[in-house]
């Protein structure tokens, strides 16, 4: 701590006194006012109390594990779904909870500091391209089941909530090095600071890599991240905070599997970038009121020259298949604790997207949604917990729904909690999924790709759980979940004749799918001592659909099962092992059948002391018994790999 | 006899108004600011009472030989005041503001009853207590592990590995450990380990610390005129006195969110009372 924070710092909230300053404790700190810092959305719900089972991915957890992929934290969380695609934005993760999976995984709500990041085209999240660094994460909630009323729109089969760390929490410089096979070659530059009551991090990383060697699939990534956590006076915090995520992507559709003259492997560059601000305001008796803006940008630029072909007479056509999207969107919250053993949060939201893609739209397209949450905790008797709430959506294309949650929490005894719970919930259409008029004209050549009919009603769920959590003296936490989902006019693609384009078709989206899930799932978490920690996730998870445009009913592994451990081994060095088990399964629409995969990842680190800085170096390897798996597809072979990482704090 | 105020209002006066309730019509008093240091060396005075740590060392350095009793300051500040004048030249005395590690470590135990663990950071001032500290956890039934933060760059790596072998932490007072600029990081970080922090203000706990135990300014000036009243009826000064009474402060939304159940504040200060010597 600088001496000028201090004095800075008080000249506002008056703590420090002359004598302060030069480092005598005084009365001061024994009466001074200081900020709230663990304010009501800070605290959340203990896991008895809450209406979903949550798997809590802490940042010990995700440096134990070395990933250098967020998406690759979720294989931890029981019943997720994760695998890799190179389609629209290069190589992208897919990671669904509860399978039904394809190339479009847009049945789950990402919030990244209350910011949801599902991208307003598409539906989809793609985790590529976020303007967020691994390393900048604090904490990762995945609330499993529909979440609409305290979660807000999209948070339909679960809600990935990613918490990034307080600017406080990083002082002076942190720089890492990584290289390793498939020409992973990462840089990452951090430094955190303050200036009087302003703490601030910049983190500038660059992330290189080419993950399977058929695709067309190797990434450079440009990250920046800003925070910036500013504390005016002992009630009110602003937080400021802005990314980028650039750079250059080799892509490919799925289809190339014969040569195809559009979707042919080529580069394509991203620049994304958000900007957020957030306003909290500590009320007497722990309310709170937030107020928060930001703005997404997703920006694709894919411009390309088709390959010669016959079928276009080896004339060669540009092709412009960019993207350029908006979200703005205004949010309002209001936390009360009304009574002891009564609070609720409530508040609304209006957002704004839009969506300039000339190959995919004819047009621009916009779409304005409101909405308006509230849930309530009740404690209605000593042993009962009530939760209950609901959203109320409006947008241009659906009109207005109802998102209604109920959960009752009920105290066997005073460490284990049983639940019952219902709750529906809407995925409301996407913009794609509204307005695609996806075509090539390609000289004489129509290629008429989709051509949607739109009006599309939201897809629905119904969803019902029965829940068990236990939380033990000895470090023990388990939690168990059995459900019964109800998922009816789910989107689908139906081939359509399209006489006078390019084969005589193309495709329409239409809500003609019902699909029923039920299944257990279980997971375990122990720090059997200092040292060690070890952690169990399993699903199983049976499907039944109609299977109208897909086949829905193999799109999720029936069994998965994931487990790790993790040691400290004293003088600074540290192992992680991880399991991982996925039953065959077919993805939708472009995926491919995978088989059953068996994998197994570890990491060996060594902490040190370079003179007054703490260093780290490890080492990770993936797929260590080179059981080699595919990932959606088939040329996705994901087989033995390992990186090393040096790091240094000073 | 003389009053000597670090400033005028606030905590300051709260603590004069309860001396001179406590002392009505026994003695004139004067009331002097602490940056008047030629009226405090002037002051005809039986006795000085000094509230605050300014007041207290700008008295002590007035090279008068009138006893002194410094009020509300942290045992280290008066320390730091009067370490300069001979043993015996003068009478001194002291009302703290430090509770005694025995109380702490009870309402440890009551409001965290499965800790077995306290972590502590001790910083220069407060490097001393270690002992003491340990003294006072063992006769309670609890281990203490401290960890020493020699410079500003050591708090969190310090935290961080205390973190993980504590169940409770205890916040002691010390400005290069805790100050306006590292407590709300220090309460997140704790928070974020699920591991409880104990405060030594209310303020702490409205930040965000699981509970305090603290005394007010008022409680504070009542024990400070007893000790005056008492020398006046010509008993020597005792030796430098924690604070007898005191408040509890719970943090309930703190306690829900980390699953504690605890009594209320009044609940626990009656029990805590109940656990002092003698009491």
């Amino acid at each position: 701590m600088h001496p000028r924070a201090v004095a800075a710092a008080c000249m506002l909230c008056g703590a420090t006194s002359a004598a302060g300053q030069s480092g005598v404790t005084t009365e001061k700190e024994f009466l001074s006012d200081m900020p709230v810092v663990l304010t009501a959305s800070r605290l959340g719900q203990p896991a008895a109390d809450a209406p979903n089972s949550i798997t809590v991915i802490d940042r010990e957890l995700i440096h134990a594990t070395g990933a250098r992929e967020i998406a690759e934290l979720f294989r931890l969380v029981p019943g997720m779904y994760v695998s890799y695609v190179t389609y629209v934005g290069g190589l992208q993760a897919l990671v669904s909870y509860h399978g039904l999976a394809s190339e479009f995984t847009n049945r789950m709500q990402v919030l990244v500091d209350g910011r949801a990041v599902y991208n307003p085209t598409l539906g989809e999240v793609s985790w590529t391209n976020l303007p967020l660094h691994i390393d900048d994460i604090e904490r990762i909630e995945v609330v499993r089941g529909p979440a609409a009323a305290s979660h807000g729109a999209n948070s339909f089969l679960g809600v990935i909530n990613i918490i990034t760390r307080h600017a406080a929490q990083d002082r002076g410089v942190h720089a890492s090095l990584t290289r390793g096979d498939h020409s992973v070659n990462d840089r990452l530059l951090r430094y955190g600071g303050s200036a009087g009551n302003f703490d601030y991090r910049f983190t500038a990383a660059l992330r290189r890599d080419d993950t399977y060697d058929a695709v067309s699939d190797s990434r450079r990534i440009d990250l920046f991240t800003f925070r910036g956590d500013y504390r005016l006076g002992s009630r009110d915090t602003l937080t400021l905070q802005a990314g980028y995520n650039g750079g250059k992507r080799g892509t490919q559709a799925p289809t190339s599997v014969q040569p195809d003259p559009v979707d042919y492997p080529r580069d394509i560059r991203i620049g994304n970038h958000f900007q957020q601000i957030q306003w909290v305001r500590a009320l007497e008796r722990g309310n709170e009121l937030s107020v928060q803006f930001y703005h997404n940008y997703l920006g694709l630029k894919d411009i390309s020259l088709t390959q010669p072909a016959e079928v276009l007479a080896f004339q060669q056509y540009t092709v412009d298949d960019s993207v350029r999207a908006h979200r703005y969107d205004l949010e309002v919250q209001h936390t009360v604790n009304a009574r002891p053993g009564l609070r609720w949060v409530w508040g609304g939201s209006t957002r704004y997207d839009s969506s300039v893609a000339p190959t995919s739209l004819s047009t621009p397209v916009g779409n304005h949604s409101q909405r308006l949450f509230a849930h309530a905790e009740w404690r209605a008797a000593a042993r009962w917990l009530v939760n209950f709430g609901a959203m109320v959506e409006r947008t241009d294309f659906t009109g207005s729904d109802v998102s209604p949650r109920l959960a009752v929490n009920y105290r066997l005894a005073p460490r284990h909690t049983v639940r019952a719970s219902v709750s529906r919930a809407l995925r409301n259409p996407t913009l794609i999924e509204e307005k695609t008029d996806r075509k090539y004209v390609l000289g004489p050549l129509l290629v008429q790709r989709y051509l949607v009919s739109g009006n599309l009603e939201p897809e629905r769920i119904l969803s019902r759980d029965l829940g068990y959590v236990a939380e033990l003296a000895n470090g023990i936490r388990f939690d168990a979940r059995a459900f019964s989902d109800r998922l009816t006019r789910l989107v689908g693609e139906v081939e359509l004749p399209f006489p006078g384009g390019y084969q005589g078709i193309t495709r329409d989206f239409r809500n003609l799918n019902d699909v029923h899930q039920s299944g257990f799932e279980t997971q375990l978490r122990w720090r059997l001592s200092r040292a060690t920690r070890v952690g169990l996730a399993q699903a199983r998870i049976n499907t039944r659909s109609n299977n109208l445009t897909s086949d829905f009913t193999a799109s999720t592994p029936r069994n998965t099962y994931s487990a790790f451990g993790i040691r400290e081994f004293g003088g600074g060095a540290s192992g992680t092992v991880m399991l991982f088990y996925q039953d065959p399964i077919l993805p939708m629409l472009f995926g491919e059948r995978q088989e059953r995969i068996k994998r197994v990842d570890a990491r060996v680190a060594q902490r040190f002391r370079l003179g007054s800085s703490h260093a780290e170096a490890s080492l990770v390897v993936q797929d260590l018994l080179n059981g080699k798996h595919t990932d959606f597809r088939h040329d996705n072979v994901f087989d033995r790999r390992g990186y090393a990482k040096v790091e240094i704090f000073f | 006899m003389a009053f000597v105020l670090s400033e005028r209002g606030g905590a300051y006066q709260e603590v004069a108004q309860a001396m001179h309730a406590l002392l009505r019509a026994r003695a004139d008093v004067v009331e002097l600011a602490a940056d008047d240091t030629a009226a405090i060396a002037r002051a005809q005075a039986r006795v000085v009472a000094a509230v605050g740590a300014r007041a207290c060392q700008t008295a002590a350095q007035a090279g008068s030989r009138v006893p002194l009793v410094c009020v509300l300051l942290p045992r280290s500040a008066f320390e730091a005041a009067t370490r300069a004048a001979a043993p015996n030249a003068r009478p001194l005395s002291a009302v703290l503001l430090d509770q005694p590690l025995a109380r702490q470590m009870s309402l440890i135990r009551l409001a965290v009853p499965e800790a077995r663990d306290v972590g502590a950071l001790l910083g220069r001032e407060s490097a001393a207590i270690e002992n003491a500290l340990s003294r006072a956890a063992r006769d309670k039934g609890l281990r203490v592990n401290t960890a020493r933060v020699a410079a500003p760059g050591e708090l969190y790596p310090a935290l961080q590995g205390m973190l993980g072998n504590a169940h409770v932490l205890l916040a002691i007072p010390d400005s290069s450990v805790f100050n306006s600029s590292t407590a709300h990081n220090v309460l997140r970080t704790a928070f974020q380990a699920r591991v409880p922090l104990i405060g030594f203000s209310p303020a702490y706990v409205r930040a965000g610390a699981l509970a305090a135990v603290y005394t007010t300014p008022v409680q504070v000036g009542r024990q400070a005129g007893r000790m005056l009243n008492d020398f006046l009826d010509g008993r020597p000064l005792p030796a430098a006195q924690a604070p007898r009474e005191f408040e509890v402060s719970v943090n309930i939304h703190v306690a829900r969110a980390l699953g504690l159940t605890l009594d209320d504040e009044a609940e626990l200060a009656a029990q805590l009372r109940g656990k002092e010597p003698g009491g």
